[in-house]
């Protein structure tokens, strides 16, 4: 299973530059977003890579030869899962580095320090798209996943602004009051906890998922 | 003898195609050529052996193991060669070999090295950079070095110029010297066959027509020719299928040396080729 994502490492070794090229962009062009700049650029960094690793398993047809391979289709999706932890670490190094380097010369950009909150924070974002994507790949395919992904994008945008309103305007309701009450009498590490248990379970049912679709698929 | 390769009852639906209940078997030692016209259920049944595709019903066992149950150890001792290349085109053939080495128990490096030599493969090059018998080199030094006891292949001639196929033919023969080996070959382009199969599997529409041994099939049959006064008398139950022409007609039959009892000189009878064999077996049912 590991040599599966030295695989999708070694087939994106131009998109690795790109991507922390993509950073650095980042680092200079969204100043101005403070803390926030970090979590968005590796979501897009991470999205950008294991979209790629798809795009090749599709246009090589690899699915038959993995599957041909003396090798548990779920091993492959767990690969899959795995090498985004591998692109989320990767990112969060590049940009540890980057922030060093500016730091060490001098250069007139505003870092900002990766936070437990922040880091934590990020991975999250990148577990939420990764988990709900994934299954729609195994499911459905690269092609069509992306038409997909296309609806998702819009739903998420417009849902989390129609949520966030909903929930604005029933902040009087009794079960909103309970999570905000929840969330202010705890301490800051069960709230990290509690939403490291959610991640996690959130994860291993997305793969659980994937990899009931992808044993199914016929090639 | 045992046999490596068992199918019974293989059925598989699609929507505009079936694959009706086959039946195969390969023994240790043997080549076994499975010919059919296109779309004749020859990639469906590759693809049901390898577990790529699930069956309706039937039963395939490889090395006496079910190929499902056992998948990954049968799939240990399986050599495949597919007509495309599957392979990662963005890698280098040496990073390929690397990740593909590492999933087989036996893999053998010295043995995968000797190929690369023999085939003249740039490990350094990547594998969009090679030419299609190239790829299909790789794929089979790939498939030779980890002692695979059963060599499935897709068409592996498809597309390549005649010397490449040769030297893979070549190749082939070589490997069933191991008598603990056997190989199993798809192929539309019969005439690979002629020189290296044992038994020849013919497939037509989802159907096995015929499964024999290759000389059985070369000295039984026969390609009769006669002329058009003739066709009046003939019963057509005797010929697997006739073809008419300006001049007479020329058919199949299943024994040359009953035919010529029956029409003595007033026929000619040459030996078919396996193209011949199959031309008229895949007309006939599509007369009938």
């Amino acid at each position: 299973m590991f040599n599966l994502i030295i695989k999708d490492v070694l087939i994106q070794k131009k998109q690795f530059i790109f991507g922390i090229a993509y950073l650095a962009f980042v680092l200079v062009a969204f100043q101005g977003m403070g803390e926030a700049m970090f979590p968005m650029g590796l979501v897009a960094v991470t999205y950008m890579l294991s979209m790629t690793a798809c795009a090749y398993e599709e246009k090589n047809k690899s699915d038959l030869l993995l599957n041909s391979l003396p090798i548990k289709r779920m091993s492959i999706v767990a690969a899959k899962y795995l090498s985004v932890l591998i692109y989320a670490v990767m990112g969060i190094l590049s940009y540890k580095a980057m922030i060093t380097i500016i730091n060490l010369l001098n250069i007139p950009l505003k870092t900002y320090p990766l936070s437990l909150e922040i880091l934590i924070g990020s991975l999250a974002a990148v577990c939420l798209m990764t988990g709900i994507w994934f299954p729609i790949y195994y499911k459905l395919g690269y092609m069509k996943m992306r038409v997909a992904n296309f609806v998702l994008f819009f739903l998420f945008f417009f849902g989390s602004s129609l949520m966030t309103q909903a929930l604005k305007s029933k902040h009087d309701s009794l079960w909103v009051k309970d999570i905000i009450s929840f969330f202010n009498t705890q301490s800051n590490i069960t709230i990290v906890l509690v939403f490291i248990v959610i991640i996690v379970l959130y994860m291993l049912l997305s793969f659980s998922l994937s990899a009931w679709f992808y044993n199914r698929r016929e090639f | 003898m045992e046999s490596i390769l068992e199918i019974k009852g293989l059925k598989k639906s699609f929507k505009d195609f079936s694959l009706k209940g086959i039946d195969i078997t390969l023994e240790k030692g043997y080549i076994m050529g499975f010919i059919g016209p296109n779309g004749a259920g020859k990639t469906t049944t590759i693809k049901l052996i390898m577990n790529l595709m699930k069956k309706d019903a039937g039963v395939i066992k490889v090395f006496g193991l079910d190929n499902v149950k056992y998948e990954l150890d049968v799939k240990q001792k399986i050599g495949f060669v597919y007509d495309e290349n599957n392979y990662y085109e963005e890698l280098t053939i040496s990073e390929m070999k690397r990740i593909v080495a590492s999933f087989y128990k036996t893999w053998d490096d010295s043995a995968f090295n000797k190929y690369i030599g023999e085939f003249r493969l740039p490990l350094k090059k990547k594998i969009k950079d090679l030419s299609k018998g190239m790829k299909m080199k790789f794929s089979l030094a790939v498939a030779l070095s980890h002692n695979a006891d059963l060599l499935i292949m897709d068409e592996p001639t498809s597309g390549l110029d005649p010397l490449v196929r040769r030297e893979l033919l070549e190749i082939l023969s070589q490997i069933i010297q191991d008598e603990n080996k056997a190989v199993f070959f798809s192929t539309h382009i019969t005439s690979d066959l002629e020189k290296i199969a044992d038994y020849v599997t013919l497939i037509n529409d989802g159907e096995i027509v015929l499964s024999l041994e290759k000389d059985e099939l070369i000295n039984n049959y026969g390609l009769v020719r006669g002329g058009k006064e003739l066709l009046n008398n003939v019963n057509s139950k005797d010929f697997i299928d006739i073809r008419e022409n300006q001049f007479g007609f020329e058919a199949l039959v299943k024994d040359k040396n009953q035919t010529r009892k029956a029409y003595k000189d007033k026929i000619i009878i040459e030996k078919p080729s396996l193209e011949d064999v199959m031309l008229y077996y895949t007309r006939r049912c599509r007369n009938v």
